[in-house]
């Protein structure tokens, strides 16, 4: 039947249709096509390859700035901690040398007491030794003859001896 | 998309009963029984000429194309088909009446017997496979030139070329690549052209306006040469496994030595595949239209039957015809999906692999394309 055998002439124009649209097409048609949708399809690839990317960075950013905080606090607490124990240090070694101090200086004032006391004493004995050797003088010089006398004598050169 | 899609199918349902009442009105002049086989078959078959209408007074609106004939004894020949036209002889060549070149041109002899000229007439398919080939040519190559004005990428295509781009890459991921394997970039511009002449031939066979609307794919001839195409793209490339599994293929060796069973069973299926693509196409597409003109027919038919009869049989022809056109769009993309999928499958088998990979993979891409 002629609707199953091809016809030649058919086939012929079909064969120059056909051959002619693959050849326009494959050299000007789809390679143009191609060639874009292939360089995009690849940009998005790697676009979603660098965003990955980016967003794991990110995610380890935020870790490594969370660990740096954590770090920081954990410093601080230390550095405070430090601080306390220093002053506390500080605030005792104070404590200690002005208790040094302070008794050095009550020990050399007491020293100083002291000294001036002894001074003071050999000063009084010598000024009482000095008074009782010119009221002796005195006494010896006037050769008085009785008691009252002699007492009264001694006190009223006491009283002198008082006054000058 | 959409919007095309309707406008084709409200085009597709308001023309075709025109067009065959054109052909009724024709018939009825020269005989006033209808012949609706010779309708359907005038339709789906070539002509030398283009029929497009029969006005009410009987005058024929006809594209005459031209006729190219060689001849063995007188040589070559080109003159319009209006000088054949109903019958006529011209420079000896007429149209066979009946015998083995029924409808085709041929000479009469001196001694009274006619004989088939070498005749690459441009026919009615002729003309409307120029036609769709220019329609691909331009379609594909909006697109192509829309990229060659945009280089940067961030450009996106939009309206037509994006609608284009869209179907390329479609095809491209969803067929090409899978099926065919890694060296798919040498091959995706011929499976791509097989793709869109055949989807468009198949959409605009269905537009019944001049000078869309011949049988394009529903032609033997045609789907012959792609078909053919198909063949040597798969056979050219094939690599040196492809040809030892014809020729030397790995089955226990009283099944290929002696007698060459297992070659002769290769070696057919090497052709029948290519066949298969062929007859698929051609009666897919040739089925359709007959359908689509059979269902046109029922209201001409139903005439004689009365008045009522015949509305009511008007209104369920246009009703199937309707959906009859819908299921052709269907088709129409579906052949043209089905062909460039198993022509990259072909050649996928013929870029030579691992024997044991085969069936397994074409497993995974159809259960794949089903999915999708």
């Amino acid at each position: 039947m002629g609707l199953l055998t091809p016809d030649g002439g058919l086939v012929f124009w079909m064969a120059i249709a056909f051959g002619i649209v693959f050849l326009i097409l494959a050299k000007f048609g789809f390679p143009a096509i191609l060639k874009t949708v292939e360089k995009r399809a690849q940009v998005i690839d790697e676009s979603l390859e660098t965003a990955k990317k980016t967003e794991a960075r990110l995610a380890h950013v935020t870790q490594e700035s969370a660990e740096i905080i954590a770090d920081a606090e954990k410093q601080k607490l230390q550095i405070i901690a430090e601080a306390q124990q220093q002053g506390e240090q500080l605030i005792a070694e104070a404590k200690r040398t002005a208790n040094l101090e302070h008794e050095r200086i009550v020990a050399q004032a007491m020293a100083e007491v002291e000294a001036k006391q002894k001074t003071m004493q050999e000063q009084t004995r010598s000024e009482v030794a000095t008074i009782s050797i010119a009221i002796a003088e005195k006494l010896l010089r006037q050769n008085l003859t009785d008691k009252v006398s002699q007492t009264e004598l001694a006190q009223r050169l006491y009283k002198e001896m008082k006054q000058s | 998309m959409r919007r095309i899609v309707t406008l084709l199918l409200l085009a597709t349902v308001l023309m075709a009963p025109f067009t065959v009442n054109a052909k009724e009105a024709a018939a009825d002049t020269a005989s006033s029984d209808l012949n609706f086989k010779e309708i359907v078959l005038e339709h789906i078959g070539d002509s030398y000429w283009w029929h497009i209408v029969t006005t009410k007074s009987g005058k024929e609106i006809v594209v005459h194309l031209p006729v190219i004939v060689r001849s063995k004894s007188t040589g070559g020949h080109c003159f319009s088909s209006s000088h054949i036209m109903h019958g006529a002889e011209y420079q000896g060549f007429s149209i066979a009446v009946d015998g083995k070149h029924k409808g085709k041109i041929v000479e009469k002899q001196p001694d009274g017997t006619l004989v088939k000229p070498l005749d690459i007439s441009i026919t009615k398919t002729a003309l409307g496979l120029m036609f769709n080939a220019l329609v691909v040519i331009i379609i594909i190559m909006i697109p192509s030139l829309w990229y060659r004005r945009h280089t940067k990428l961030e450009d996106t295509p939009h309206g037509f070329a994006g609608i284009i781009e869209w179907l390329i890459v479609s095809i491209l991921d969803g067929v090409i690549k899978p099926c065919v394997g890694p060296h798919y970039r040498k091959f995706a511009p011929f499976l791509l052209t097989l793709f869109f002449f055949i989807f468009i031939s198949n959409i605009l066979g269905l537009i019944p306006l001049f000078p869309a609307g011949a049988n394009v794919t529903g032609n033997i001839a045609i789907t012959f040469v792609l078909a053919l195409a198909a063949f040597i793209a798969i056979n050219i490339f094939g690599t040196k496994e492809h040809y030892k599994s014809i020729f030397w293929p790995d089955v226990p060796i009283f099944l290929k030595a002696p007698l060459p069973i297992m070659q002769i069973i290769e070696f057919m299926g090497m052709l029948t595949k290519p066949f298969a693509l062929m007859v698929r196409l051609f009666a897919n597409i040739m089925a359709g239209h007959s359908i689509i003109l059979i269902i046109t027919c029922i209201i001409f038919a139903t005439v004689k039957s009365g008045a009522a009869v015949n509305t009511t049989m008007t209104g369920i022809s246009l009703f199937l015809m309707v959906f009859m056109n819908i299921l052709e769009l269907l088709v129409a993309f579906i052949q043209a999906y089905v062909f460039t999928m198993l022509t990259s499958l072909f050649i996928g088998f013929a870029q030579g692999e691992e024997e044991g990979t085969k069936p397994k993979r074409t497993k995974k891409i159809i259960t794949n394309n089903l999915k999708n």
